[in-house]
């Protein structure tokens, strides 16, 4: 076995080199690609490449969930290796992608009230963390990043509710769920979300109506 | 109308996961090294978990530990010795006995003792202690590994670059702390102007050549550049070319080659 670990390896390197191109180049991964199956048999390579292309939509996907930048990573990881752990059971009847942003978000937002709970207050955002954080050069990117500032200044209930309804496509119901509120809450939740974002929009008019 | 729509057009546009797959999102970017840590801690954790069917498929044992293999042991003895506040039964081996400031990495909880392990402690004996959870690895990884590629990220370099070699000091000879060496490397050559150090570490992870040898001896010649000694830069390039002919980095090394061979140390050739 530990012959055999040294080529893998090398291989890991080689798909992680690769990442950048192949996960900019490349969109969603087909629930039958063949790399599936050999990273849930414990295929490292396979699943270096895998984690590999998933990895930017990840931590779009995280940073669009959390404020600021400061948390990304960590939670990115963390989804990352509960992405890999499940991977025996997907089925394939989605694309992984999907598959991989339901798994995302649930250990996110699991990290999210472990770490509240552990505050004796939640934190309130720190401007200076957000204004110092590094823009993207390409102008699209600016205008999702401003949007996920915008998200910032969010209660994150609100937050929450808004990108796992809009973003992901969760129903109201599901969103409950995921959540762990009452559907009405949550439902409430969404209301006072899209009303302050609209509001937040106009105020910055950023948005075009 | 449903709450979607009252959504202003132009947001709605940005809040689709689609776009995130061709376009740079909202989170901020990442550089390679980072990007290589991130993942090679997702997979180290996952294998060191047992969690993958080569690992499930043998009983998660201590002979099974013991006799698999550098990089496994390795990997384990990172995540199950690097715990907050966790005990690290040997000392580094002298290559990995970086002169660092350790960083307060987290604040030091305290954590079960480990099980009692049969001296000497070794690296590979080390991880004959079953970690209590199977979280705890998880943990390792995610305080040692991500916390340093977050401070990277957040410009800390300084900070990183002792994030890094904690990393490598806990667990030497394991592929996070190969990962996490190139990495600090990498930091000392490109932002704190320290190529003698960047080559220190170069050459150590080159020692025992693993699956960044391409990278090390990459980061080698870059930092051989950086310090003037184009005799050794040239030899580095040359081993570089000749191991990993089809390496990402080959083509520029051979263009640095050649402008080492027409103009002797300079090119037109950057780092």
């Amino acid at each position: 076995m530990a012959k055999g670990l040294p080529n893998d390896l090398q291989l890991l390197a080689g798909a992680a080199r690769a990442v950048p191109a192949a996960a900019e180049r490349t969109g969603r991964i087909a629930g039958h690609d063949r790399r599936i199956a050999r990273a849930a048999a414990g295929d490292r390579q396979a699943a270096a490449e895998l984690l590999g292309e998933l990895l930017p939509r990840v931590r779009n996907l995280v940073r669009f969930l959390c404020p600021g930048d400061s948390e990304v990573d960590d939670h990115s990881q963390a989804a990352l290796i509960e992405i890999l752990r499940a991977l025996p059971g997907f089925e394939g009847r989605s694309a992984l992608t999907t598959w991989a942003d339901r798994i995302t978000v649930r250990v996110t937002l699991r990290r999210v009230r472990k770490s509240r709970s552990q505050q004796a207050s939640l934190q309130p955002l720190d401007e200076g963390e957000i204004r110092d954080s590094t823009p993207p050069p390409d102008g699209s990117a600016m205008t999702r990043r401003q949007l996920a500032e915008m998200l910032d200044r969010l209660p994150e209930p609100q937050r929450q509710v808004l990108v796992l309804h809009h973003l992901i496509g969760m129903s109201v119901p599901e969103v409950a769920e995921a959540l762990e509120v009452p559907f009405e809450t949550a439902r409430s939740r969404l209301r006072l979300a899209t009303g302050r974002l609209r509001a937040l929009c106009v105020d910055d008019g950023a948005a075009d109506d | 109308m449903t709450e979607r729509e009252r959504l202003p057009a132009e947001l709605s546009r940005l809040l689709t996961l689609e776009p995130l797959d061709a376009d740079p999102g909202p989170a901020a970017p990442l550089d390679g090294a980072a990007r290589r840590a991130l993942i090679e801690g997702a997979l180290a954790n996952w294998a060191a978990t047992g969690t993958h069917a080569a690992a499930a498929r043998r009983p998660r044992t201590l002979a099974w530990l013991a006799a698999a293999g550098a990089l496994c042991v390795g990997s384990a003895a990172a995540y199950y010795t690097a715990q907050p506040g966790g005990h690290f039964a040997a000392p580094p081996t002298p290559e990995d006995a970086e002169p660092l400031q350790r960083a307060p990495l987290h604040a030091p909880a305290p954590a079960p003792e480990p099980a009692p392990m049969a001296p000497p402690a070794t690296p590979e004996t080390q991880v004959t202690a079953e970690p209590p959870t199977a979280a705890r690895p998880a943990r390792a990884a995610e305080d040692l590994l991500a916390r340093a590629n977050r401070l990277r990220g957040q410009g800390r370099y300084r900070a990183a670059e002792r994030a890094y070699l904690e990393v490598v000091q806990r667990a030497p000879g394991g592929p996070s702390a190969e990962v996490a060496r190139i990495a600090a490397a990498d930091l000392r050559l490109e932002r704190l102007d320290n190529a003698g150090g960047a080559l220190g570490l170069y050459r150590r992870a080159l020692r025992r050549p693993g699956p960044l040898e391409v990278e090390a001896l990459w980061g080698s010649a870059r930092a051989l550049r950086a310090l003037g000694r184009p005799a050794e830069e040239r030899k580095t390039l040359q081993r570089l070319l000749k191991r990993h002919p089809s390496a990402a980095p080959a083509r520029s090394a051979q263009g640095r080659l050649d402008a080492l061979s027409t103009t002797g140390s300079q090119g037109p050739w950057s780092k």
